[in-house]
């Protein structure tokens, strides 16, 4: 690691004697001043009573700076991550959500809002409940912010989320944001009901206990297990025909190749973040073929979780424009119309797709606030 | 234990990728925001000038998109403001259909043509000329339509008449201007209400100071303010005892009606027309130095600053954790910041513009039509149309037309203007490649 340059720290240092600590990991002046910041406001808002003996404060924040300085992330220093309108629990077991990520559901959420919900009496003419699929969902930051929104939108058949994902200490900490949100009044109790969480694997689905693994079409169960429970969770009884069982798959995979992982990541994230969030397994399921990168074999399994349940739309974060490329190509080639959204980097972060029956084109329009990028 | 200050063998070998980044966070960070450029993808066949330019077919595509979604929305209910904004889509979607057809058409036409061995080759290459024409006049519709309509083009607006250089003989003509836009306003069958008239007699008629008339009917600015200016006469007056021909002028000013009609919202929110930015015009800054992004990095970099380019307002965010958060909190007080600056630099204007400092007693130069009697003629000196019909024109017969040849001038001008506007984009994109 290259020497940190003492004007620098100098700089720092006549600013605030903990300044040089938080810069060490970070090695950006501004983003250490904005660290420092929000560790006074945590300790200002979890422990009041410490104002009162501003030694024991400072002793403290200081610790918890050289904690920042062994290049722990700032997110599980605090506990929790600030996504849009939810806080969501930070912890080892999960990755923490990034802010491209919550752009995406943001941009997301403001074409539902702009173009399919637009009134009332569209909302009603929709007439049946709104659903979206969280594949990988980790902590469960884009279940948890989707309910946010849509609770905010108030619609009259409601909706479901159901969030799946292979680790059980993430799904952990994902459970405990729900009830975390709902006691702090961000998210209505009803949220229990409507956001759900389930433990499968995605890539190598366990095979069901019923109907002896062989697949009956939507109406039975006996896929998988991990298609039993999104049937489950997601039928009701009102509804008359199965056409489609889904509104939007979305997922957040983890796409990082071995290589990059190495190479391009930071070593907080190789530290304390969990590599089965961000590297795909080595081992690939059998119906992946072999020309397919190890870093992109999430996309085809999700995909075709999308395709079985006959969702209306896929929406895919990915790691840059070249993956992007790849992953448009490979929905195209399964009869998707596809299209990209940009991050606030300019990089082609998400590989949106649907089905044109559906006439979803409105994903690509950029949405009415000027909040996206392109 | 990790003891970040010691170098492990791994990092030292990133050292160089990390370099960069170190020398990038102390520049100031205007100088990060290079990368958001977008790319335009160059095109195969981009040396053929009838082409549209990347940008304007994203743009129309963009637009004909919303215009689907749109129709889909008013075959379920009908909306009025989504109608008119549908139907102010229609004819770009339209073009562009037309365009996209004809480009289509001339790939196939080459393919054929390319091909010797078939016998449509010769018929194929005989129709390629006219494909072409087809394509430009479909590309010069799809420009035309992708003007942008003038800012307050949908509102009512109020025409004041004032008499400018030539004395008594000007008020006259102002009067018959007068005479001439009720009349006008009559046949369009327009709403409108006199606000103030003033009259006094002159010799050989009635003379008018000051006229004003409200215009209630929506977008009727569209089409009047083609009339803003100073009209001449050239005639002999009926003051004149000697038969010399005078010229003299009237001043003519159209301003939108705001006022009331703005219509019902907080001053500064999203349906505030003042509140209305180009996000092109918004140079978002995020603090972030480079990278791949995503899953790869994972600071707290969520302080957002924002500036509006034209008016050069500048807001900075740092309040939450949450950096899109910080975003739409940044853009929501830009836009109120900038509705306040455009309302105030509206009100001075709609002041300076009462005030009567522009161009009221103008001289006979700056004119934009003249009525000229002896010679039975009039021309609008801005789309060089002339009429030779006077008396009728000035009771509001043919006056429509000639309006409409300003605006179709007006929008020629408009669309060099953006053409113009749009290769210094492009030039500025390819020199910073």
């Amino acid at each position: 690691m290259p020497r940190v340059c003492r004007w620098t720290t100098s700089y720092l240092r006549k600013k605030s004697p903990l300044l040089p600590l938080l810069y060490r990991d970070n090695r950006v002046p501004d983003l250490a001043e904005f660290d420092l910041r929000s560790l006074k406001d945590h300790i200002k808002e979890q422990y009041p009573d410490l104002k009162n003996h501003p030694i024991r404060q400072y002793k403290y924040l200081r610790s918890l700076c050289e904690r920042r300085a062994r290049a722990e992330p700032l997110d599980h220093i605090i506990g929790t991550t600030q996504f849009y309108d939810v806080e969501i629990l930070s912890g080892r077991g999960a990755l923490i959500p990034r802010s491209e990520t919550e752009s995406m559901v943001m941009r997301l959420c403001d074409s539902l809002k702009d173009y399919y919900f637009v009134n009332d009496k569209r909302r009603r003419n929709l007439g049946n409940n709104f659903r979206i699929l969280d594949l990988c969902t980790g902590a469960g930051p884009i279940s948890l912010l989707m309910a946010k929104q849509l609770y905010d939108l108030d619609l009259p058949y409601g909706f479901r989320i159901l969030g799946i994902d292979v680790s059980e200490p993430a799904l952990k900490l994902a459970k405990r944001s729900l009830e975390y949100n709902i006691r702090k009044g961000t998210l209505p109790k009803q949220a229990r009901k409507d956001v759900g969480f389930y433990q499968g694997d995605v890539l190598n689905p366990k095979p069901s206990m019923y109907g002896g693994g062989v697949d009956q079409g939507m109406q039975y169960l006996g896929k998988s297990e991990v298609h039993d429970e999104i049937k489950v969770f997601f039928v009701n009884e009102d509804q008359v025909d199965y056409g489609s069982l889904m509104d939007i798959v979305i997922a957040n995979p983890p796409y990082i190749s071995a290589d990059g992982y190495w190479e391009d990541t930071e070593r907080s994230v190789r530290l304390y973040e969990p590599e089965i969030a961000l590297v795909p397994p080595e081992k690939r399921p059998a119906n992946i073929p072999d020309d397919i990168p190890r870093e992109d074999i999430f996309y085809p399994a999700v995909e075709e979780f999308a395709a079985y349940f006959k969702s209306k739309a896929i929406i895919f974060e990915t790691g840059g424009d070249k993956q992007s490329a790849r992953v448009k190509a490979m929905l195209e080639s399964r009869g998707w119309e596809t299209g990209t959204w940009k991050d606030f980097r300019g990089i082609n972060r998400n590989v949106v797709g649907w089905r044109k029956e559906t006439g979803w084109n409105w994903l690509l329009l950029p949405s009415k606030n000027g909040m996206s990028y392109d | 234990m990790i003891r970040p200050q010691w170098v492990c063998r791994h990092c030292l070998s990133r050292a160089r990728t990390v370099a960069p980044r170190l020398t990038l966070a102390r520049l100031p960070l205007a100088q990060n925001i290079g990368r958001r450029q977008s790319h335009t993808s160059t095109r195969a066949d981009e040396d053929e000038d009838f082409f549209l330019a990347e940008s304007l077919l994203k743009r129309a595509k963009q637009l004909a998109t919303e215009h689907d979604v749109l129709e889909r929305q008013l075959m379920e209910d009908f909306d009025t403001k989504t109608a008119a904004r549908a139907g102010h889509l229609r004819p770009v979607s339209e073009a562009l259909k037309e365009y996209e057809a004809a480009v289509e058409n001339l790939r196939e036409l080459r393919v054929l043509a390319s091909d010797p061995e078939s016998d449509l080759s010769s018929m194929a290459a005989d129709d390629i000329p006219p494909t072409i024409d087809q394509i430009r006049t479909s590309s010069a519709a799809l420009t035309t339509s992708l003007v942008p309509r003038h800012q307050f083009a949908a509102f009512p607006c109020t025409i004041e008449i004032r008499p400018g250089t030539g004395g008594s003989e000007a008020t006259l003509f102002a009067n018959d201007l007068y005479k001439m836009y009720t009349s006008l306003l009559g046949t369009l069958r327009w709403q409108s209400s006199v606000i103030s008239y003033q009259t006094h007699n002159e010799i050989g008629g009635e003379g008018c100071s000051e006229a004003i008339i409200s215009v209630s009917t929506p977008e009727s600015y569209d089409l009047l303010r083609h009339e803003a200016g100073v009209h001449r006469v050239q005639r002999i007056p009926a003051t004149e005892n000697k038969g010399r021909t005078h010229t003299s002028t009237a001043t003519v000013m159209v301003l939108p009606k705001l006022g009331d009609d703005e219509g019902d919202f907080e001053h500064g929110t999203d349906d505030d027309p003042l509140a209305q930015i180009d996000m092109k015009e918004v140079k978002v800054d995020v603090m972030r130095a480079s990278g791949a992004g995503g899953q790869h990095v994972n600071r707290t970099e969520s302080a957002v600053r924002m500036t509006h380019i034209p008016t050069g307002i500048v807001v900075a965010i740092q309040d939450s954790r949450s950096q899109h958060k910080n975003r739409s909190s940044a853009l929501t007080i830009l836009k109120a910041k900038v509705a306040e600056k455009r309302r105030k630099e509206k009100e001075e204007e709609a002041l300076s513009m009462r005030r009567g400092v522009v161009k009221v007693g103008a001289g006979r130069s700056d004119k934009i039509r003249t009525y000229n009697f002896t010679q039975n003629r009039v021309t609008d000196h801005r789309s060089g149309q002339s009429n030779h019909d006077l008396p009728r024109l000035m009771e509001g017969d043919g006056l429509i037309a000639m309006i409409e040849g300003v605006q179709e001038w007006d929008k020629q001008r408009s669309v060099e203007v953006m053409l113009a506007l749009q290769e210094m984009e492009d030039l500025k994109k390819d020199s910073k490649k």
